[in-house]
């Protein structure tokens, strides 16, 4: 049983998803480095140069952050942070998230002006229903020794193929 | 004497389902009282947009506090509390502008009986207590007394010390 006041709109429920996605690995890195001994909340607001209850009320998701004080405190907690963006039809997965009213299958995408139709018609079976199917789980975005992402090289690939087309 | 399942079955509590924008697994199960999901349906302060904290709304908040106990490793930076008497194993769990009451029933599990508003608590110093006595006076009238478990905090909640 869940609280039966009218259920937030699809755009509020992304919000509230990654709020609370990002406020718990923040007191999970804070929990970590706490009971490591390597911080307390008054040495992350000596780093940062606030105040202590301005670090506890963004631990306990009093404050709604902005991009900046996130990296901030990141920062302070001497981790690492990395934000995905996504098009849920491109990664299927049997995971629960939230998904946007918005999202549509993406069998019309166009870079710049350039209609890729065919050639993205040709790639979605591929990527849509093969592997995320099998695997049950988004497939994750390794770098190549270059520094270019899988999915780079792959767009890359079908916009060369819909050139020579 | 009644059990935890005597009380589910019974409809008393409930078990606390997440919500469809929570998508991370459940890790610890959370019960809630048919009477704090009333209070929920009747305080207005919950969806007042001007007693917001952080942009977000007291409900959100007090589902949210319900899905990082249910789903983090771990819950909320000391916002778990043992009521004084300690002994009576009562505890309190603070989220923004929320105070929510009840007992561990084992470790890492949590039996929320009712809630209050902070600006309540902090303008009527007595609210509290009543408050922790109405969670026991409901543990003795279902039967529920035998499943308050008592002890440190970090026996109740070994994860959140």
């Amino acid at each position: 049983m869940s609280f039966s006041h009218r259920p937030p709109s699809n755009r509020r429920q992304v919000y509230l998803s990654l709020a609370g996605s990002i406020e718990g690995q923040l007191r999970d890195a804070y929990a970590k480095r706490h009971a490591a001994k390597l911080d307390t909340q008054t040495s992350i607001a000596e780093k940062l140069g606030v105040d202590r209850s301005a670090v506890n009320r963004r631990l306990t998701g009093k404050t709604n952050m902005t991009v900046e004080t996130l990296a901030d405190m990141v920062w302070a907690l001497g981790y690492c942070i990395d934000v995905n963006i996504f098009d849920p039809y491109e990664y299927p997965s049997n995971s629960p998230r939230v998904i946007s009213e918005h999202a549509a299958p993406t069998d019309a995408a166009t870079v710049g002006t350039t209609s890729i139709t065919s050639a993205k018609l040709e790639y979605a079976p591929y990527q849509t229903q093969d592997l995320p199917a099998a695997r049950g789980k988004r497939p994750r975005m390794r770098r190549c020794a270059a520094g270019v992402g899988r999915k780079t090289l792959a767009s890359w690939r079908i916009f060369r193929r819909y050139l020579s087309s | 004497m009644a059990t935890l399942w005597d009380a589910l079955r019974s409809g008393v509590l409930e078990e606390y389902r997440l919500p469809d924008w929570e998508v991370r697994p459940k890790l610890r199960p959370a019960f809630l009282a048919q009477e704090l999901l009333q209070w929920a349906d009747s305080t207005p302060e919950l969806m007042d947009n001007a007693k917001a904290i952080g942009r977000r709304l007291l409900i959100e908040h007090l589902a949210q506090l319900f899905c990082d106990f249910s789903c983090s490793k771990r819950p909320p930076a000391g916002d778990v509390r043992r009521m004084i008497p300690t002994k009576r194993g009562v505890v309190s769990v603070h989220a923004p502008g929320l105070r929510v009451y009840g007992w561990s029933c084992r470790p890492g599990c949590l039996i929320a009986i009712t809630a209050a508003l902070e600006t309540d608590t902090k303008l009527n110093r007595k609210l509290n207590d009543r408050k922790r006595d109405h969670v026991l006076a409901f543990a003795r009238k279902h039967g529920l007394e035998t499943t308050i478990l008592k002890g440190e905090l970090y026996e109740l909640f070994p994860s959140a010390s």
